[in-house]
């Protein structure tokens, strides 16, 4: 872990899914990669229900920005990647429908 | 002439034969018919000329190498002095982890190690660069109750003062110890220790340019 | 029975294939095709795959005609290449995984390259020659290892024959070393050039300076007077494309011949993007016709960067009963061919 300061710049992102599925489908792609370690940023992802939560800590403004962005750049991918391909389950209609009702049962109970 | 054909190589044939009444080995390179001809001509004769200049060299640094006879340009053929009783370090180093103990097996690597390190620290000391260190074109030739070391091949040497050339020498040795002898992956470390006694302050900074082409190879991204 | 999905995008190409029991269903890539003169910057070359990539999911799925639920694996280049680039397969992949609940596999890509030409061409243990933009290698196998016995000791022959090309402001569509190769077959007088073989390894750097030199003498002014002097004023680009070419690929037939020699194997596997240079194959036709030995080779649709040959040595793999936590799908720039422990081949 690099070493931040101890007053820290600091970033909260709070990103509402569908469903509580595919938020922890986001939650496990996008917690794998780590921070470059000459970055001085730490990125701690956690799941609230259908929300996923990224917090960034930086040692400089400048470090914060390029995490956030290249965060962005990952997270947009792997949206896009459910919408076009989430509903591939459509071929068992059921099962879709299903999980569907699920994510938006907890999504009530969250908000 | 009768020459008797001992070896096939990628390209040269070694046959054995006779020069002014004495055995000898005769090396034949041949055209590589793959490469324009320009360029085949000027490859054969740059290696005739390296292999008889850097055995003149050797000879001069007190390194044991074949003498090299005569030179026949025209016929790509050089006329050397033969070793009838040697094996090849890769031959003796397979031979002797096969019938030895392994206590007395790493004794005598690293003895033989050693002694080669030496060698090649004299070679550097006189700027002699082989360019292709093998086990393959290291010579054991053996003596009574000892054995001599002969270094070979030197098709790919130069004269180089420099010290990037020549930790580049140990980087090619290094890599071809790991695919040849992957299972005594300690020999090139034995002949470090040889390399070390007699290299001296330059000997040094060639040790540093090793470690930066090694640290190059582990950096390379590899893309694509 | 395994069905197998394959993201490459270690480079400028980003592709997706889809195998099933060895047979070929779907084969779709695309080329971050940079203008004259300019080569590609790893986040620019992301920016082009992330925008493509799920059409060519789509593509591959439809090509293939099979559904999500007919895959056995999904397979993602882990390295070796530019992070940012290798990263957009791995996400894609990541997420695709997920939501068709298949196992996911990390493949190194150098092995990718090996296998689809073994696949392709049926050669079984043969002494592999892997030419591509970032890698130069002669590799043979032994002991659950493709173990590498030479390779450059700088820059690859195709970052060689690329920055060339770049030098001649030549087109990068659809490669700069394919119009090298076009440019070379109006070339016909040889120029020397440096040779540099050091034992089983190459260097292409000190012959990339010097032939710059020889196409541009502005480059370097201490030299500009002597250049002039000592070569025609006629120096034609199609004579310095040609001269490069027959010195490198002489170097490259060089090597894996000794690599030949040293391994007593009598078949050569040509693989990597620089691996469908005609001139290359025939040079090394050649070498082999002499040694009585057999050359195997690919067109482009297996030796360039493609996400078939990701699909195939995944497969392999899945067949052979390895298996990659989820947790350890990262990317690595550095992945050498030999950390890869070959569990798919009992030889």
């Amino acid at each position: 872990m690099p070493q931040i300061s101890a007053k820290p710049y600091e970033s909260t992102l709070r990103l509402p899914f569908d469903t509580q599925g595919l938020a922890e489908i986001a939650y496990r792609v996008l917690s794998v990669d780590k921070e470059p370690r000459r970055n001085f940023v730490q990125k701690t992802l956690s799941l609230e229900l259908d929300v996923l939560v990224v917090h960034f800590y930086a040692d400089q403004v400048k470090n914060l920005r390029t995490a956030i962005s290249s965060f962005f750049e990952a997270l947009l991918l792997c949206q896009d990647t459910i919408k076009q391909f989430g509903n591939a389950v459509a071929v068992e209609p059921a099962e879709a429908q299903e999980e569907n009702n699920a994510g938006a049962q907890s999504s009530t109970d969250s908000a | 002439m009768d020459k008797e054909i001992i070896k096939q190589g990628a390209e040269a044939r070694l046959y054995l034969g006779k020069y002014e009444g004495e055995t000898c080995l005769i090396k034949e390179r041949f055209v590589k018919k793959y490469r324009h001809p320009d360029l085949d001509k000027q490859i054969t004769r740059r290696r005739m000329k390296a292999e008889m200049k850097t055995a003149a060299r050797c000879l001069a640094a007190g390194v044991l190498v074949p003498k090299v006879l005569h030179l026949d340009y025209p016929a790509h053929t050089l006329y050397i002095e033969y070793y009838a009783n040697a094996k090849t370090a890769k031959e003796f180093i397979q031979e002797t982890v096969a019938t030895q103990e392994p206590g007395e097996t790493m004794k005598i690597l690293q003895d033989l190690c050693c002694r080669i390190g030496v060698i090649i620290g004299r070679m550097h000391f006189d700027h002699i660069i082989h360019g292709d260190l093998t086990t393959s074109n290291i010579l054991i030739d053996p003596q009574e109750n000892k054995y001599d070391i002969v270094f070979i091949d030197f098709g790919l040497s130069h004269y180089d003062k420099g010290a990037e050339r020549k930790g580049v020498d140990l980087y090619v040795l290094e890599r071809a110890l790991l695919s040849t002898h992957s299972e005594q992956p300690y020999l090139f470390d034995f002949i470090m220790e040889g390399y070390r006694v007699h290299c001296g302050a330059e000997g040094l900074l060639v040790l540093a340019k090793f470690e930066e082409v090694r640290a190059r190879g582990r950096k390379r991204t590899m893309i694509g | 029975m395994v069905c197998s999905l394959g993201i490459e995008g270690s480079a400028n190409k980003i592709g997706v294939g889809i195998i099933r029991d060895g047979e070929v269903l779907a084969n779709v890539r695309r080329t971050y095709i940079t203008p004259p003169g300019e080569g590609f910057l790893p986040n620019a070359t992301a920016k082009h795959h992330r925008e493509v990539i799920l059409t060519l999911v789509q593509e591959s799925l439809k090509e293939a005609k099979i559904k999500p639920a007919d895959l056995d694996v999904v397979c993602y280049t882990k390295g070796p290449g530019m992070a940012p680039p290798l990263l957009v397969g791995a996400i894609v992949a990541r997420t695709l995984a997920l939501l068709w609940e298949k196992p996911l596999m990390g493949v190194n890509h150098c092995i990718g390259h090996i296998e689809m030409g073994r696949h392709i061409t049926g050669a079984q243990n043969p002494i592999i020659l892997y030419v591509s933009g970032g890698n130069t290698q002669v590799i043979a196998y032994s002991n659950k290892k493709y173990r590498i016995f030479g390779e450059t000791i700088d820059i690859a022959v195709g970052n060689c024959l690329d920055r060339f090309a770049r030098i001649l402001k030549l087109p990068n569509d659809p490669s700069p070393g394919y119009n090298i190769e076009q440019m070379a077959k109006n070339g016909s007088k040889y120029i020397k050039l440096p040779y540099v073989v050091k034992g089983m390894d190459v260097s292409f750097s000190g012959i990339l300076s010097h032939i710059e030199e020889l196409a541009d003498p502005t480059k370097n002014p201490n030299k500009r007077k002597k250049t002039q002097e000592a070569e025609s004023p006629e120096t034609k680009p199609a004579d310095l494309c040609f001269s490069l070419q027959e010195t490198i690929f002489a170097m490259l037939v060089e090597i894996t011949e000794r690599a030949m020699a040293h391994c007593g194997s009598n078949e050569v596997l040509i693989v990597g993007g620089v691996g469908c240079n005609e001139r290359l194959q025939k040079m090394m036709e050649i070498m082999c016709e002499e040694r009585g030995g057999k050359l195997f080779a690919t067109d482009e649709r297996y030796c360039i960067d493609n996400g078939l040959m990701i699909a195939h040595a995944g497969a392999e793999m899945f067949k052979s009963g390895t298996r990659m936590p989820f947790e350890e799908s990262f990317v690595t720039q550095r992945y050498r061919t030999d950390e890869v422990l070959v569990t798919w081949r009992d030889d």
